[in-house]
């Protein structure tokens, strides 16, 4: 059988998915974090995933994903998912299931959650459908579920509303639609709400004049019926206080200052908390390194000390800070602020041609910048969402902080330069966003309707379960990815044409070409051999940084002096993303947009490396003192983009008064 | 009246949504007409309401299509106090 999950979003379609097949998708308390379909064997069975949607009439690309896989993706029954909390707004999508002649359980989800009364059984009696209620903590549903599905031999029971007198008058008007698959009622609905898919796929542009003015009909009978159903049957929760409560301190007047106090907070525990074990790794590996170039003083020793230990190692002993990256950011995901963040945030966006949604791609991209490129697929105005995946890749991801903390802790550089580096990318997105805003208007907006989930203390359960899906995927790439550039860099590095093996790299393959291009870089201050290879593998994957300029010799052979190590930060900063997020961004926006990308990403690099270099070379000062200038100064130019129409609003109107004023 | 002229803390019902039809139809959707509404933060450009139990933040622009029929004011805690102290002074 093919079976498919479906529901709204944010009712924990993914959780029970990955219960079901034994997965471990990723998971978020706000919607968009699945914009895939999934799909996964269990038994003799298939169990797909789809991402969530308020209503089979799409209206973002992540919505027509879930109508074409729920109208036309051939599945045999559906797991339709609801949140206990809110029954009446997730039932309206399996009402329009029950009108396309869908066979479907109903799951009821968080019931451990349930603020009063739910009678299931009287749910299932009225809808005529299995209902099964589930919650995280109760036990796995799994067996329950499918028993349930497969035995579902029948379509959900029509509801009562498909004989109304109106749409019976526009069925006798459209007559049979031509798609087969779609029932006449379900046709007629469709057509009264407007649905251009079902008018032109399934009955011919003439029908869409056989309903005139009744666009909202359908979705009060469906309302009205779906009260009917569940009155006396399930409780109308409100609000819940506490949320209330909570939402006018951190909503209130002092909202943005709680929303950058936390944010700082979470900068300075991964940088400050992490440093100690951090160091202790780095320790570890070098100390490992050393044994085995002891006993193994040879081709295969230099290998594996420079090659795998010194690369993979080099990258796992930063480990402390991404884990608690990771952890502080999925805290704030599970307790439901991170919604907030759009809402406090999209006045600001706005001024760039983005909205609040752009936030959680943002906060996405820290973690991974393809999986933020990806997100941008729930943005439903297609220019905003153009925009914000050719910005995302700006925005520094885990990867990229691995190398930041690997040269701050050699330098003894202090936390708020890795801080500054995060301030220059996000600064760079934004600036970016804005001039592609300014080459290329557009008049639509995307119009903000998000949905806030109530607040709730982060389950210890989820938090872990996200950060140990995100630590493996990380650790997976050390070892993939990582490992075989290492390995790769490793005898680029150290073998020579002509020579044979070199133990210190000159003349190898490496060494010849990276010399070709290496002057180009001198005057960013890092224009050796060694740091220009560390940037070509850095294109496979970001990690490898590192691992290469420690195989390579280590930061004293690459660096001479602070200010090279700070500009190359910022080149490693903003330079070509990687592999990954290219593809992701070639997928979104296409090949051009891919290779406008990689353009941009080096040309922003190189320019902001070279200002940042000549002036710390040129005013003699602490290097860190530069970059916390240069990255307020980046900081204060995305600022006046943001008030400048409020600055141009308000001369405008002391114009007005002004010559008001005259006149009188 | 519309959503966008309402103060924080009004309450009442939704009547009508208008405006482009991809963000009236979302609202329909999600059941806005005709459920009871709440006013819980307004920014520069959103506003934060509840309706029918869900918590939803709209863009100003929208929120002035959303037509509403306003039931009442409910005043924050502070001003209440302070109304009560000005009266037991009187």
């Amino acid at each position: 059988m093919k079976i498919a999950l479906c529901g709204n979003p944010n009712v924990g379609k993914t959780t029970l998915f990955n219960r079901l097949t034994k997965s471990d998708e990723p998971v978020g308390n706000w919607h968009g974090v699945t914009v895939d379909v999934r799909t996964k064997r269990v038994g003799q069975d298939y169990i797909s995933d789809i991402p969530g949607a308020y209503s089979l009439t799409p209206r973002s690309p992540e919505e027509k994903i879930t109508s074409d896989a729920v109208l036309f993706g051939g599945y045999d029954a559906f797991i339709y998912v609801a949140e206990v909390n809110n029954l009446r707004r997730n039932l309206y999508m399996f009402m329009q299931l029950a009108e396309a002649g869908k066979r479907a359980v109903l799951v009821v989800n968080m019931m451990d959650e349930a603020k009063g009364n739910v009678d299931l059984k009287l749910l299932s009696k009225r809808l005529g459908v299995p209902v099964i209620g589930t919650s995280s903590k109760a036990e796995n549903p799994k067996s329950e579920i499918l028993s349930a599905v497969i035995s579902c031999t029948h379509a959900i029971p029509r509801p009562e509303y498909l004989s109304d007198s109106r749409i019976k008058s526009v069925v006798r008007k459209i007559g049979q639609p031509t798609d087969k698959t779609i029932s006449p009622e379900y046709a007629a609905l469709k057509l009264m709400e407007g649905d251009g898919r079902i008018i032109n796929t399934a009955c011919g542009a003439d029908c869409g004049k056989a309903c005139d003015g009744c666009r909202d009909y359908p979705a009060r009978l469906r309302y009205s019926y779906i009260d009917r159903m569940l009155d006396g049957a399930v409780y109308r929760p409100a609000v819940p206080e506490r949320t209330k409560r909570i939402d006018r301190v951190l909503l209130g007047k002092l909202a943005l200052p709680i929303f950058i106090a936390v944010m700082a907070a979470v900068f300075v525990i991964t940088f400050e908390c992490g440093k100690p074990l951090s160091d202790l790794l780095v320790g570890l590996v070098e100390r490992l390194g050393a044994y085995t170039d002891e006993k193994m003083p040879n081709a295969v020793g230099s290998l594996i000390s420079d090659g795998v230990i010194a690369g993979v190692g080099g990258v796992l002993a930063f480990l402390p800070q991404v884990v608690l990256l990771f952890l502080l950011t999925a805290i704030l995901q599970d307790s439901g602020y991170m919604s907030r963040v759009a809402f406090l945030t999209d006045g600001f966006f706005k001024k760039f041609g983005l909205s609040g949604r752009t936030a959680f791609s943002f906060v996405l991209g820290l973690g991974c910048s393809a999986t933020a490129v990806c997100s941008t697929r729930g943005i439903s105005d297609d220019g905003a969402k153009r925009r914000a995946a050719f910005a995302l890749p700006f925005c520094p991801c885990s990867a990229r902080l691995a190398v930041f903390t690997a040269i701050a802790s050699y330098f003894e550089l202090s936390g708020s330069v890795v801080a500054c580096m995060y301030v220059l990318g996000i600064a760079a997105a934004l600036v970016v966003v804005k001039l592609a805003c300014v080459f290329k208007p557009d008049r639509t907006e995307e119009q903000l309707i998000m949905e806030m989930p109530p607040y709730r203390l982060p389950n210890a359960k989820r938090v872990l379960g996200v950060v140990l899906s995100n630590l493996l995927s990380f650790v997976l790439r050390v070892g993939s990815v990582v490992l075989s550039v290492s390995i790769v860099m490793w005898l680029l590095c150290n073998l020579s044409l002509t020579d044979g093996f070199s133990s210190d790299g000159q003349n190898s393959v490496m060494c010849t070409l990276s010399s070709l291009i290496a002057p180009a870089f001198a005057p960013l201050g890092f224009g050796s051999w060694q740091a220009v290879s560390a940037l070509i593998s850095g294109v496979a994957a970001k990690e490898t940084v590192i691992s290469v300029i420690v195989g390579l010799g280590g930061m004293d052979v690459v660096f001479d002096s602070r200010n090279a190590a700070i500009s190359f930060m910022i080149f490693t900063c903003l330079y070509i993303p990687c592999v990954a997020t290219v593809s992701a961004l070639a997928k979104e926006n296409g090949v051009k947009s891919a290779a406008l990308s990689v353009l941009v990403h080096t040309v922003a690099a190189y320019l902001s490396s070279l200002i940042f270099y000549q002036t710390a070379q040129g005013m003699a000062v602490n290097a860190q003192l530069t970059i916390i200038i240069w990255s307020c100064v980046s900081a204060g130019i995305v600022l006046a983009i943001a008030i400048k129409p409020i600055a141009d609003k308000y001369k405008s109107k002391k114009a007005k008064l002004k010559a008001y004023g005259k006149k009188v | 009246m519309t959503l966008f002229d309402c103060s924080v803390h009004s309450f009442g019902t939704v009547t009508y949504v208008g405006g482009d039809e991809t963000t009236r139809r979302r609202l329909v959707d999600m059941g806005v007409v005709g459920a009871a509404y709440l006013v819980r933060a307004k920014t520069g450009r959103a506003i934060l309401v509840d309706v029918d139990g869900i918590s939803l933040v709209v863009e100003q622009s929208t929120a002035a299509k959303i037509t509403v029929l306003e039931k009442g004011c409910h005043e924050n805690r502070a001003l209440r106090k302070s109304k009560r102290r000005q009266n037991d002074a009187v």
